[in-house]
This record gives structure tokens, C-alpha cells and sequence, in this order.
């Protein structure tokens, strides 16, 4: 592409205006040829394609493969009331086109599982919302393969995390690389800092309790089954805290008192950050010290934690899963 | 809505009337994130309408809604996705006499979603004086923030200082300008000048200033009789010489960058020290005419890219004949021009006036976009960080109405993590109010040190009072003697309004009561006599609010260490600070007090974002 063609017009510089004066032209150009994908088009994920598409990316495309329920329009703003029943991302289209004509927008009723793995390298971005935790880490894997810019986030109920893995990281340094699945499997011991961060702030405790909660319903707790589901959840906060080896008093039930459906308010959080975090990814300095960020609900406080895969173990940690995990930036 | 919340809270919210004040970029995802939550009852003011630089972030707004009242559409887009929710949108200013006291109490809640302090500060003064509680926020960039304000509980948005918008000395900007800003109150000035409304002129802000005390000796005088055919009886009526002579761009180029020029070299002392400026002549341009280098990387964007002084003095010559057309053909309505950074012409007519005076005195030219960000202080403004701010709004007023106050904290939303890696930082406790604040203290009093022999009642009520004070309709007495030597209700004569403050009895050491009938707010202004004979660069009066001394005087350890410091230690990296979506309205002119602001445009109406 010519150095022409690739120049900001005179229409964009004016819709464009108030944010090429915070992160310049280079990066809106960048932007503008950002190709995104959106897998599951729930509150979070809405709020990732709005704020990309207002931002003026090259294209977002929105998969989803479930229809529309009445609990989706709660925290989803790209849906009507008449959207219940319909594919999700089919009916996000109208409201995601609208906020942004200069972006290509389109729906894939699909499933993450049925792409032929090759069709991830159309994008610069994948964003995985509202999937299995196992799914997750599934796509996380391919997106390190081809050097997709990985994001993944969710709301339950007022609780949110979203996670990060740009490929740049695993260039810097070839031992470590940061994963989906290291977050997901941490190794609680007491040599790590997190459990001295821990007496703060629990949030990773309620985010293992929830991804265990999704991965072994296929779901996540809802309203609908409110007396089964505080159930099981106190089951998993019982264990979680047994296998963390933590005191009770650790993790105050109240964390866990409205983590049902998704909250709007904590998708604009979640998917703020997500959307703030592809464009950071786009300036050259960019650097990411972080890549789990846990919303604590109760104190409305944003925290990032670092979960790293090394291959050779440097810490005592007795290795959990696969491969060992050490906790950097404490 | 189902889902989330549990029926019990969902069944207060659904009760709840909450007024959002300001359709902005913080107001548009306030009121989605409220409707998700569950509020069904609100109402939305805001006097703005629609821009298409909104359109990046306020995404209730298209394009095809650009000129529309932000409120109304804000209304309409939420009832499309959201039928059953009760939405009133206000298309006006929330400072208004109408809207008193009592119409605020009608709220369970206000939300501030401003862009301006002098709306900020007014709805803080309402709610205080109504009891209802406050959640104010705002954006900058990446960053912002949240915070609750409750009478007695809390700290009310006056507790700290703001910072003082940048002002400029009179005769910096008419005589001896010598940095690219100075150039740009310059031209945006003589816009006014040549083209804004008649009643708020004032004095003259573009001609040269013959009270310059620099200028004031022997050579200025002597300039004062050679010169005063040009010197004097024109800076009286700009506006009528540029309408007698049609606004003839030759003609106004040699009387602005030659003529006043050539006088302004004439007060030699000026140039004692100073490089002196070199008059311009419009025929000599063509042969000044230079290649300019500009950043290659940016040329992009068009506007970025310098000009030429030939490109310069085109573009004043074509932006002039517009704007008179435009002037001529508002003369049987407005009868005036509004000076606005997003009119193509006006910013031409800044643009190139303020490189052909850069040229003049030897000082850096700006691209276009940079005399942009600079004539309209322009706060750079995104969709993300709007969202997160407003989503923490929401979860306070969730918390508020849920009966649990105590939750509720100032939280910041920060660029980069602190040294804990919270991009979302709480504060550790709800900030108590400051003793020493003069609107919310039981001991409400401000400091004002004052030439009294020089300040009029008339600029004391203008620029004071109203524009530094932020109250509405004052009236004023004298504590010692219990005269009152203002009410907003009266009208006075002129000769009177023009009268120093001392000749009301105002001396050092007296104390002026003020109560503002609209906001309910009382406070005491203790006077400190300051005399400005002589001074180049002092203004008549300062502001000193007692909390401002004691933030310069010591620092408080303890609020340094409340930003989210579980543990009590102390880290630099954690000096989060108040940020302002502020904008042109900020930056108001004091026209009467001998020094001028960067937006120079007389503006009544207070904007909203």
C-alpha cells in the first residue's frame, strides 16, 4: 500500500480528532488497518466491538453460534427486544455497523470449534469472550502460532477479568511465554507473592472459583438457578480454598453474592480495557508488565497480576499441570 | 431487569429519580450502564449539541444526528434498545434560576458528567444545599476518575484547589508577545474585535497598550503626540474603522502587522531588552516568502504541516472576505459571531493572524492543529476510558441507593498501573471534608487580595464574584457596617457600578458577606490590600482560598497515603491526581482585569461534553 493511500483523510482527521491528539496519527493508521475478531457476543464482547469500531479499526467481525435470551439484553447494547430468539452476532450487526460506517463490520454464526485453524490468520485480533476456559486456552494456542494479538474477558455478574498475551512478549524473551492456561492453573504456595497480595485481594480466588464453576457446568451461575447455584459455589470456594491452603476468612462470601449473569456496568469495564489495551498494543512503546487483570467488584479496583510459562523452572514451585509456572512482577 | 442484582436493591433503583447532568462522552455510557443496572427513572440535561468530533466516543450519536440537541438523542438512541425505561431529557443549562434548590431535592441522586468547572462547581453547590448526594466525575485522555460527594460526609468538589486556568498579562498580549499562545489570545481577540458581540468588548484587546507602565516614560509619551492620529482614535472603534473600510483585508493586514507595529516600535523602552518586532508590509510578502520544512512524518494529516507566510496571509485574506460575508449576513439576527475552534473560518482567521504576528516578533509558527489544540483547549477524549469512569459511576450510585455508602470510594482510573498493578485504583476510605474549604466548612471564608482603589464594584461582581467565585446572583454586604452594596435583583446605574471598592468603605481587614440566593451559599471574602501601581504583571485582585495555602504550606502525609495504600506506604509512582474534562469554558476571559485568557470569547452559555 502506497504512503498515500494509507494517509489519514480529511474526514477522518475530523471524526478522528480528539483521540489522534492523545495517541497520533501513526497509531490511528495503524488502527485503520486492524483486522478484529470477536468470538462470543455477550456484554463484554459488545462493548469490545463499540469501542473499536468507534475508534476506526479496519474490520471487526462478530461469531457467535447461540440466540439471542432475555437475560443477553440486560448487559448486551447491540441488542433490541426484538432480537430475542435470533443469532447474537446476526443481530448485533445493525447497532455495531451503525456506530461507525468507515469500519467493516460482519457476523459469523459459527462455532470457534469449526474453522479450519488457518482461518485465524485472517486477524491481527482475536477477542474470546463467554467460552469454555479449555476453549480459551485452545485459541490462545493458535494465536501464538500465527502472532495474533490475544485478548479474553468476561463479566460474571459483577466480577470480571480479562486476559492478555501479545506475541511480541514471547519474542523478547524465548524461555518464557505468557498463556491463558498458566493463569487458569496457578500453583498456590506460600513461597509465592501472591499469597502475601491474597490478604488484599482475593479476586484471583473468585476468578479460579468461577472459571472452575464454567468449565464443569458448561455455564455460568445464573439468577435462574439461584439456590442450586450458591450451592455449588460454595462447594467450589471451599475447595479452592482448601487446595490454596488459605484461611477462610480470606475470601468473605460476599464475593460471590452477585457474580450471576453479566453485569453492564462491569462489561464497560472489561471491555473498556480489552479495546484501551489493542490500541496500546499498536503504539511502538508499548509494554505490557501485566496480563491478568482482575476486577474486584466490591472495591471497583483493576488489578494486574503476571502469570508466565516457563520451560526451566527458576522457582521451587512444584510444577503444576503443564509446564511450571512462576509469578514474575510481584 | 433481571440477572444480576438482587430484587431487593433492583426494586430501589426501579423507585429511583436520578438526574444525569451532561449527554457527553461520560453521560452517554452513564446512562446505558444506569438502564443496565436497572434505574428506570432519569433525567438527562444538557445544552450541547451534537459534533462530529463526538462522534469517536459518544456513541449514542451518528452522524446524521450532528446539530442536535445531545440530550434528546442520547434519549431516543437508550429507548430503542430499551423501551421500558423513563427517560426526560432537558435541551438547556443546568445553571439556571428556575432550576433551584427544590427541583434538585426532587432527585434520590445527581450524576455530574461535565466537561466544565463552572457547571461542576454550581451543581456541587446544589446538591449541597439540597442534601442529595453527588457523583462526580471526569476524564482526560487515558485517565479519570469518580468520586462521591455527600454533605458532611465527604469532600464536596470545592475541598481542592483547581487549577487556575493560564492568564496573561494585558501588555504582554497587545505589546510585547514572545510565545506562540500569546499570538493566539492575540488573534482570537481580534476576531472579537472585528466581529463578536458588541456589549461584552469591553476595553481594547488588540491594539497597542499605551498604560503599559514599561512604556510610560519620556519616549512613550513623545510616541503618544507623534502618533496619536493612529494610535488613539482608532483603538477606540476598531469595529467601525474595519466596517467603514469593508473589512478590506489590505487594508486590515497594514493597519494590524504594519501600522500598529511601526507605533508599538515607536514606546522604544520596550525594546530595550527585547528583540523589537519588524513591521510587515502586504506587498512585501511575496517577497518574504520562504519555504517551510515540516515534520515529514505527520504530513498526513494536512493540518500538521506549517505554512508559508504567503500561505498565511492567503488564507487571512480569504478567511476575512468569509467571515464578513457571514457577519454581514447575521446582521438582522445575532447582529455578532461566536468565535468557535470547529468554524473552518474562524480557525483560518486565528490560524494566519497568529503566524503573521509569530512572523512579526520573531516567535515559532504553529501548524493549524496545534493553534487548535491551543485556541480551543482541546482535552483529548476516548471511548474506553469514558466507559470505565462512567461504569464506576454507576457501581457508587448502585451502592448509594443500596443503602451502602460506606463502600463507595474515589477511584482512578490510571494510564499505566501503580506500583500494586491497579489500572482501576480505589482510594483506601471516603475522603472527609476539608475545614478549610469555604463552601462546605462551617467556617466558609476565602481570601481576596485586592487593589481596592482600582477594582470596581462592577469588576468585583463580574470577575470575582461570578466568574472566579462561580456564584450566580449575589448579594453583597459589608459585615462591619451591614450595608449591602449589591443585590442581584437591582438595577444600578453605571456610575455607580464604576466605583472603586474603597469608595464603599472596603479596606484591609474587612469582611464581605456573600450570599448567593440560587445555590443557597453563603461565605465571607476577607480583603488584603495590594497596590498594583506600577506593576506590569500584576492583576488587580487574587483569589486566595484557604485551602490553596494550606496545600502549598504543607502537604498532608495522610492524603498522600489514602490513595489505595492497604499497607500504608508510601509510593511515588502513586500520585494519582483530580483530572478535569475540562474545556473552552475553563478558560474564561477576565477582559476588566487587565489580563487575558486563552478562550477570549465572550461565551454565556456553559457548554457540556
Amino acid at each position: 500500500m502506497s504512503v498515500d493511500q494509507n494517509c489519514i483523510t480529511e474526514e477522518e482527521a475530523e471524526l478522528y480528532d480528539r483521540q489522534i491528539r492523545l495517541w497520533g496519527a501513526n497509531v490511528q493508521r495503524s488502527l485503520r488497518n486492524l483486522k478484529v475478531l470477536v468470538i462470543g457476543l455477550n456484554g463484554v464482547a459488545a462493548e469490545v466491538c463499540k469501542n473499536l469500531i468507534l475508534s476506526g479499526v479496519h474490520s471487526v467481525t462478530m461469531m457467535d453460534n447461540g440466540n439471542v435470551s432475555k437475560e443477553d439484553l440486560t448487559s448486551q447494547y447491540l441488542l433490541y427486544p426484538e432480537s430475542i430468539g435470533q443469532n447474537r452476532a446476526q443481530a448485533s450487526l445493525k447497532a455495531a455497523q451503525v456506530l461507525n460506517p468507515n469500519v467493516k463490520v460482519s457476523a459469523d454464526t459459527s462455532s470457534p470449534l469449526d474453522k479450519p485453524i488457518s482461518y485465524y490468520s485472517n486477524f491481527d485480533v482475536l477477542c474470546v469472550t463467554k467460552q469454555l476456559p479449555a476453549v480459551v486456552v485452545c485459541l490462545n494456542d493458535i494465536c501464538k502460532l500465527y502472532s495474533i494479538k490475544f485478548f479474553s474477558g468476561d463479566s460474571f455478574g459483577m466480577f470480571g477479568y480479562l486476559f492478555e498475551d501479545l506475541p511480541d512478549q514471547k519474542s523478547e524473551n524465548n524461555e518464557l511465554c505468557s498463556s491463558f492456561s498458566s493463569a487458569l492453573n496457578h500453583q498456590w504456595t506460600p513461597k509465592t507473592s501472591l499469597k502475601k497480595r491474597k490478604l488484599e485481594d482475593p479476586s484471583y480466588l473468585v476468578f479460579k472459583i468461577l472459571t472452575d464453576f464454567r468449565s464443569s457446568n458448561c455455564r455460568d451461575p445464573s439468577r435462574s438457578f439461584e439456590e442450586n447455584d450458591k450451592r455449588v459455589l460454595s462447594d467450589l470456594r471451599n475447595s479452592v480454598l482448601k487446595s490454596f491452603n488459605v484461611e477462610d476468612d480470606i475470601l468473605p462470601e460476599e464475593y460471590l453474592e452477585n457474580v450471576f449473569g453479566e453485569y453492564g456496568p462491569t462489561c464497560s469495564v472489561i471491555g473498556g480495557m480489552i479495546a484501551q489495551l489493542v490500541v496500546k498494543s499498536l503504539s511502538t512503546d508499548s509494554s505490557t508488565s501485566y496480563n491478568l487483570h482482575l476486577f474486584n467488584h466490591l472495591r471497583c479496583q483493576l488489578t494486574g497480576m503476571n502469570f508466565i510459562l516457563s520451560s526451566q523452572s527458576k522457582d521451587i514451585i512444584p510444577p503444576p499441570v503443564e509446564g511450571s509456572v512462576v509469578e514474575l512482577e510481584e | 431487569m433481571a440477572g444480576v442484582l438482587s430484587s431487593s436493591v433492583l426494586s430501589v433503583l426501579e423507585k429511583s429519580q436520578i438526574l444525569l447532568v451532561g449527554a457527553g462522552g461520560i453521560g452517554c455510557e452513564v446512562l446505558k450502564c444506569l438502564v443496565q443496572s436497572g434505574f428506570k427513572n432519569i433525567e438527562v440535561i444538557d445544552m450541547d449539541t451534537i459534533d462530529v468530533s463526538n462522534l469517536n466516543r459518544q456513541f449514542l450519536f451518528r452522524k446524521e444526528h450532528v446539530g442536535k440537541p445531545k440530550s434528546e438523542v442520547a434519549k431516543d438512541s437508550i429507548l430503542q434498545h430499551y423501551p421500558d425505561v423513563f427517560i426526560k431529557a432537558h435541551f438547556r443549562s443546568i445553571i439556571d434560576s428556575d432550576l433551584g434548590v427544590s427541583w434538585f431535592k426532587q432527585f434520590a441522586l445527581v450524576i455530574n458528567a461535565l466537561d466544565n468547572v463552572a457547571a461542576r462547581v454550581h451543581v456541587n453547590r446544589m446538591c449541597l444545599a439540597a442534601e442529595i448526594p453527588l457523583l462526580e466525575s471526569g476524564t482526560h485522555g487515558y485517565e479519570g476518575q469518580a468520586e462521591l460527594i455527600i454533605k458532611g460526609l465527604t469532600k464536596c468538589y470545592e475541598c481542592e484547589p483547581k487549577e487556575k486556568p493560564r492568564t496573561f498579562p494585558s501588555c504582554t498580549i497587545r505589546n510585547t508577545p514572545s510565545e506562540p499562545i500569546h499570538c493566539i489570545v492575540w488573534s482570537k481577540n481580534l476576531f472579537n474585535q472585528l466581529f463578536g458581540e458588541e456589549d461584552q468588548l469591553g476595553e481594547d484587546s488588540v491594539s497597542p497598550d499605551t498604560a503599559d507602565p514599561e512604556a510610560s516614560g519620556g519616549a512613550a509619551n513623545a510616541a503618544l503626540a507623534t502618533n496619536a492620529g493612529d494610535g488613539l482614535i482608532t483603538r477606540k472603534s476598531t469595529r467601525e474603522w474595519a466596517k467603514e473600510c469593508n473589512y478590506d483585508p489590505p487594508k486590515l493586514f497594514h493597519k494590524f502587522f504594519h501600522e500598529d507595529i511601526q507605533y508599538l516600535l515607536s514606546l522604544h523602552d520596550l525594546w530595550n531588552k527585547r528583540k523589537p518586532p519588524k513591521p510587515l508590509k502586504f506587498e512585501d510578502v511575496s517577497a518574504l516568502d520562504e519555504q517551510v520544512t515540516s515534520n515529514e512524518n505527520d504530513i498526513c494529516l494536512k493540518d500538521q504541516r506549517l505554512w508559508s507566510l504567503r500561505e498565511n496571509v492567503d488564507v487571512f485574506c480569504e478567511s476575512l472576505k468569509k467571515l464578513r460575508e457571514k457577519f454581514i449576513s447575521v446582521q438582522d439576527t445575532e447582529k455578532f459571531l461566536i468565535w468557535d475552534k470547529d468554524d473552518k473560518n474562524a480557525m483560518d482567521f486565528v490560524t494566519s493572524c497568529s503566524n503573521i504576528r509569530s512572523f512579526i516578533f520573531d516567535i515559532a509558527r504553529k501548524s493549524r492543529y496545534d493553534i487548535k489544540s491551543m485556541a480551543g483547549n482541546i482535552i483529548p477524549a476516548i471511548a474506553t476510558a469514558n466507559a470505565m469512569v462512567a461504569s464506576l459511576v454507576v457501581f457508587q450510585a448502585v451502592n448509594v441507593l443500596s443503602g451502602n455508602v460506606k463502600a463507595c470510594r474515589t477511584v482512578y482510573v490510571r494510564r499505566e498501573p501503580n506500583h500494586k498493578g491497579e489500572i482501576l485504583a480505589p482510594e483506601r476510605d471516603l475522603l472527609p471534608p476539608k475545614p478549610t474549604c469555604f463552601i462546605c466548612s462551617s467556617n466558609p471564608e476565602v481570601t481576596l487580595s485586592v487593589d481596592v482603589k482600582k477594582l470596581t464594584l462592577k469588576q468585583f461582581d463580574e470577575d470575582v464574584l461570578k466568574k472566579s467565585l462561580n456564584v450566580i446572583e449575589p448579594e453583597v454586604t459589608l459585615s462591619e457596617t451591614s450595608k449591602i452594596i449589591l443585590t442581584s435583583e437591582d438595577e444600578y446605574e453605571d456610575e455607580y457600578l464604576n466605583r472603586p471598592l474603597s469608595e464603599f468603605g472596603v479596606k484591609e481587614g474587612t469582611l464581605v458577606y456573600v450570599d448567593d440566593f440560587l445555590q443557597t451559599c453563603k461565605f465571607y471574602i476577607k480583603i488584603t490590600e495590594r497596590n498594583v501601581e506600577g506593576e506590569r504583571e500584576a492583576s488587580l485582585f487574587e483569589v486566595i482560598r484557604h485551602a490553596d495555602i494550606k496545600a502549598t504550606q504543607d502537604k498532608d502525609p495522610k492524603e498522600a497515603a489514602t490513595n489505595g495504600h492497604a499497607d500504608g506506604e508510601l509510593n511515588e509512582d502513586d500520585d494519582v491526581v483530580m483530572v478535569e474534562n475540562g474545556d473552552d469554558n475553563d478558560l474564561q476571559t477576565c477582559r476588566k482585569r487587565k489580563s487575558e485568557v486563552i478562550d477570549g470569547v465572550p461565551d454565556k452559555k456553559v457548554k457540556i461534553l
